[in-house]
């Protein structure tokens, strides 16, 4: 580990920059895709009896009718100045509005990656501990199968106990944080618990077993033949050797919690960016849908990155490059 | 003469251990009894799959929880079989250090080489973080780290393999040990740093006067650096005694073999190697016969009927366990050495 942070900086420039192909290809994708949508984007807009001329004028204002190479231009042209564009209908700037509804998702999938890691990861190092045990094979049992509910299941499985039958918890909606942060709290459970499902489960399974092939190198057996105990040495020898698995099941398992916050999001009404993209692709909201695409592949660039990073972190053969 | 009971460190009594394994049960530590005084150094060789390691284990508690032991295990003075396990552990891991085979898996390569020299001081003496760092840096200095004061705070992987037996070395110090046992200490490493590492060893045992086990398969490290050597075979002591009396005059086929296999700088250059043909007996059956005999040269009925049980071999203790013990005496060590 070196003394300044200097290089750790540098480093996670060099993978954001590298992030930018990325960026750029999937984003003139999208917009190249549209153009495969049933009929013209304005005819879907304005619906099936909207006049030509209604048409037309909405092409001139948007320019809907032009080469997807054209309308990318365009695009990347007005999102190079920060521009990226009002939304359809209630024309509010998207960037505003996705910085909103991003921050509930951030909260949500923040929440529920503290939560499984703070779940999983103590009851994966005292399982190791006692592998083969009843317990473990208990546990090891119910991650499996936890693993196999879909999300679509435990939205309602989860929702129906708590809110319907105990009357615990809201079914519906969102607080915002600074409005009312108990009010916050309440509503943020249930989509927590619900994303939570698969990551505690996730987490579980391949902390436990990384602490198992931890324990297995001799490191270990000159820690136990310095008597030390066993739970001395699981976390004082065993934990952080074995995080970086555990990192790389973190940055993976982001790609969990945004795809799972479509379905949590559109199920409990939280206006997050799960069911902003949604609604957004459902009202052929294209400059939202690209925004959207823009915030996702920068997420799992820098998450990668941080990855990468954590590595160099925890790990001090490994050199920041 | 008789030891008397309370310079005896080590004491091991008809010492037993199986291992039940899909295939049966497996008898890897058959009817071992061995003592080391106080100060002394004692050898443990045997090719691989002897017995020696898990012998070690078995000491230090370290073997696994579905082996059934049985015997006696004393150290000084305290029955160390049968013990609660935590008090054993404590016990052992206050006084007794050991230093195994593989440096850089030995080491934890996460965290830096000072911590981990002094850590098992801070773990049972309680020791403050100034006392460990001081400690550490002392015992760095100790085992020969250049700069030891700087290398406190660096990682296991900006060192070469024989600074890190070093630093295990200084680690197993770190509480003083009455007892030292090198696991194959040296067998990773490379000759010229084999010798550096065996004499550091030799000087800091004369220094601190603590008793020391070398467990390896390598008759050089033993010849000439240990005063009594245990010679097992098929998880069965077949000869011990003093180490000199052992080597000019071994009282088994298998140690004179084993001997004899020694590579020798003086041999003819055409000269060809010698080996002991066969395997290692099959650990699953409790055999009533000598375990050597299949690969003997000297067998003859009787080996494969009757156990041989260890008997006076010589003077000062020296045994083996033999029907037909050598009478020529092996040649003497010297390429071994």
């Amino acid at each position: 580990m070196h003394s300044s942070a200097t290089p750790y900086l540098k480093a996670l420039g060099t993978r954001l920059l590298a992030g930018i192909p990325v960026l750029l290809l999937v984003t003139f994708a999208a917009t190249a895709l549209s153009d495969l949508m049933a009929g013209s984007a304005a005819q879907a807009i304005l619906g099936e009896f909207a006049t030509p001329e209604q048409i037309a004028q909405l092409n001139a204002a948007y320019g809907y009718d032009l080469p997807a190479w054209q309308r990318y231009l365009r695009w990347l042209g007005n999102a190079l100045q920060g521009d990226l564009g009002h939304t359809l209908y209630s024309q509010q700037p998207v960037a505003q509005v996705l910085f909103d509804r991003a921050l509930v998702t951030f909260e949500i999938a923040f929440a529920a990656m503290i939560f499984s890691l703070a779940v999983a990861v103590p009851l994966a190092l005292a399982m190791a501990a006692r592998a083969g045990g009843r317990l473990d094979s208990a546990l090891r049992f119910a991650a499996s199968a936890m693993l196999a509910v879909p999300t679509f299941v435990s939205v309602v499985v989860l929702s129906l106990l708590f809110s319907i039958f105990l009357r615990w918890l809201p079914a519906t909606g969102w607080v915002p944080f600074f409005d009312d942060p108990l009010g916050n709290l309440r509503h943020l459970i249930l989509p927590v618990m619900c994303l939570s499902v698969h990551q505690v489960a996730y987490f579980f399974r391949v902390a436990r077993n990384e602490f198992l092939a931890t324990l297995q190198q001799d490191f270990i057996a000159s820690a136990r033949a310095k008597g030390f105990s066993t739970r001395y040495i699981l976390w004082h020898h065993v934990l952080r050797p074995s995080l970086p698995q555990v990192l790389t099941v973190m940055g993976l398992s982001m790609t969990y919690l945004l795809g799972g916050s479509f379905i949590v999001e559109s199920f409990f009404a939280i206006p997050g960016i799960g069911w902003t993209v949604l609604s957004a692709v459902q009202d052929h909201d294209l400059a939202m849908v690209q925004a959207i695409l823009v915030l996702t592949v920068l997420i799992f660039v820098l998450v990668f990155a941080l990855v990468d990073l954590g590595y160099a972190l925890i790990d001090p053969r490994v050199e920041v490059k | 003469m008789a030891p008397q009971p309370q310079h005896t460190l080590l004491d091991i009594r008809n010492l037993h251990l199986r291992l039940p394994s899909p295939k049966g049960e497996l008898h890897l530590l058959n009817d071992i009894s061995l003592t080391l005084e106080r100060g002394r150094t004692l050898g443990i060789v045997g090719e691989s799959g002897a017995g020696k390691s898990m012998l070690i284990r078995a000491i230090m508690g370290l073997a696994s929880r579905k082996a059934r032991i049985s015997g006696e295990i004393r150290f000084d003075g305290d029955t160390i079989t049968g013990m609660p396990e935590a008090r054993r552990r404590r016990l052992l891991g206050a006084r007794v250090g050991v230093v195994f085979q593989n440096p850089t898996a030995s080491l934890n390569a996460f965290e830096r080489v000072g911590p981990q020299v002094s850590e098992a001081a801070r773990v049972h003496r309680g020791i403050s973080a100034e006392e460990a760092r001081e400690l550490a840096i002392s015992l760095l200095e100790r085992v020969g780290i250049p700069d030891a004061a700087s290398c406190h705070d660096r990682y296991p992987h900006e060192f070469s393999g024989g600074m890190k037996q070093r630093i295990m070395i200084a680690s197993a110090l770190a509480i003083e040990p009455d007892l030292l046992i090198a696991d194959e200490a040296t067998t990773a490493l490379d000759v010229t740093v084999q010798k550096e590492i065996l004499d550091l060893l030799q000087i800091l045992q004369a220094e601190t006067g603590m008793g020391m086990i070398q467990v390896t398969h390598n008759l050089g490290v033993v010849a000439g650096r240990t005063d009594e050597v245990a010679v097992m075979y098929g998880g069965r002591l077949v000869e011990t005694g003093p180490t000199r009396a052992v080597f000019e005059a071994p009282g088994h086929q298998y140690t004179q073999r084993l001997i004899a296999a020694v590579p020798s700088l003086q041999a003819p250059i055409d000269q060809e190697l010698v080996s002991i043909p066969g395997q290692p007996p099959d650990r699953l059956i409790g055999i009533r016969a000598c375990p050597f005999a299949p690969r003997c040269a000297a067998a003859t009925p009787l080996c494969s009927e009757t156990m041989p049980v260890l008997a006076p071999a010589g003077d000062d203790g020296h045994k083996a366990a033999c029907h037909h013990p050598p009478r020529v005496p092996a040649q003497t060590l010297e390429g071994a050495r």
